[in-house]
């Protein structure tokens, strides 16, 4: 995972340049292990895509490992809260050398994260096929309201007309539907390569 | 479960579907970046909300009723019958019960027979009907599926630029060739129609196959006429060809 740095005596080390003394092997292996959600979260919440998220998401990790033993001594805080922090300040950084502001306030949408959220298509497509295998496991009602919801994109109220059911049962059946989905995922070893 | 964040499911779906106000929001990505179950979690639930909405084709595809299950229905109701038959038969002996079951699947056997070969012999004597008329260009499905009228969908179509669009294309593409999912397929076909005007007379062709195949021939007819009445349309003689299908049957 972490191959772009070398440790030696306790000094860590990027392409010859010292990046951190105080900082471990195994601390500076967590920060790399939080890449991809770094880079879900500057997706998610400031609209950064393309290349421009390679490059933010880049940065905020090698900021991460530049300064995260300073910030761990004076402050003692968790380190999540530490990395999004600086994924923060990165982004802030960016914008404001694009001047510029633009914070995500609708969900993702399908076509926009492929090369992101999916490395690709196929990836989309595999999982598309091993959701199909786990919702035939699912009573019909559920996925049924899955469907309407996230497919088709009806509002709940919608759907309990459609389906002549009292509004709650259709929420019922969302969220339930999406934990059991959930738990028959997780029992899947395959599941564990899309989501690692 | 290790986690205790309060409302945690709903907080999370909320969070993937940008339901979450600001503060929320802010305190949940702080959550999340803290706990791998969470952060896990909302991996999971924005990529299979996202594949929902993007591969809804693949992902809601209903299989065709398989004949076991076709076969343990009617067991199903063999069963229940005989319960209350059983009932009324009871004092009798179990001989003559055992004699009532053969003979009624004596009976349930060879009516189903007869009826397996008479649905035969009227498939094929459709699909003989479809031969005649079908075109080169056109491929009927062969043996045990419904007759299906087919166009083949050119191998890398190029209508547009756009990359995310070309990506949504190539997926209702698979669902259309490979899956054979005609009433997604158009309904995909008929979203994206409806929103980029400059792609749509290429697309309307592959649309009115799907109309055909779900007996929505007067969807199909009006559809088709259009095409034919377009003389710059690439896809002009199937058209007419698939006009002439329709009034023939």
């Amino acid at each position: 995972m972490c191959g772009w740095y070398s440790e030696k005596n306790g000094v860590l080390f990027r392409a010859g340049e010292i990046i951190s003394k105080t900082i471990t092997k195994v601390e500076a292996e967590w920060i790399a292990s939080q890449r991809q959600l770094v880079k879900y979260y500057l997706k998610k919440k400031w609209y950064i895509d393309g290349m421009d998220l390679e490059e933010v998401t880049q940065e905020t990790m090698v900021a991460a490992l530049q300064s995260f033993g300073n910030y761990e001594a004076r402050n003692n805080a968790e380190p999540g809260t530490f990395l999004i922090g600086i994924a923060k300040n990165v982004a802030q950084t960016y914008f404001r050398k694009r001047g510029r502001y633009q914070r995500r306030t609708a969900p993702l949408e399908f076509a926009d994260s492929i090369g992101d959220i999916f490395h690709d298509q196929a990836e989309a497509n595999e999982l598309g096929r091993l959701l199909k295998e786990k919702l035939a496991l699912l009573p019909e009602k559920y996925v049924q309201v899955l469907e309407l919801v996230f497919y088709k994109g009806f509002k709940e109220g919608e759907i309990a007309k459609i389906l002549n059911l009292p509004r709650d049962k259709v929420y019922n059946y969302k969220s339930d539907g999406l934990k059991r989905l959930r738990k028959l995922c997780k029992k899947d070893p395959v599941f564990k390569s899309l989501f690692p | 479960m290790s986690c205790t964040f309060r409302d945690r499911s709903e907080t999370i779906l909320a969070y993937v579907r940008q339901e979450l106000n600001s503060e929320a929001q802010e305190a949940f990505e702080e959550h999340y970046f803290v706990c791998e179950e969470c952060a896990s979690d909302v991996l999971f639930y924005e990529k299979t909300l996202l594949a929902m909405q993007g591969q809804g084709g693949i992902v809601f595809a209903r299989p065709p009723k398989r004949r076991h299950e076709f076969l343990a229905s009617i067991q199903h109701l063999v069963n229940r019958w005989n319960g209350k038959f059983a009932l009324v038969w009871g004092e009798g002996g179990a001989v003559r019960a055992l004699a009532g079951y053969a003979l009624l699947i004596v009976f349930l056997g060879s009516s189903s027979f007869w009826l397996l070969k008479a649905a035969r012999t009227s498939s094929e004597a459709n699909r003989h009907e479809v031969d005649a008329v079908v075109v080169p260009s056109l491929v009927t499905a062969p043996h045990d599926a419904p007759p299906a009228t087919h166009l083949d969908w050119p191998q890398n179509l190029q209508l547009t630029e756009n990359p995310a669009l070309q990506a949504r294309l190539e997926a209702i593409q698979r669902t259309y060739q490979i899956d054979k999912d005609y009433q997604t397929a158009g309904e995909a076909l008929a979203r994206v129609i409806s929103a980029t005007v400059e792609i749509s007379d290429d697309l309307k062709i592959f649309l009115a196959v799907c109309l055909i195949n779900q007996n929505r021939s007067a969807e199909a007819t009006g559809l088709l006429k259009t095409i034919t009445s377009n003389s710059s349309s690439s896809y002009r003689t199937q058209a007419e060809n698939l006009l002439q299908q329709l009034q023939k049957k």
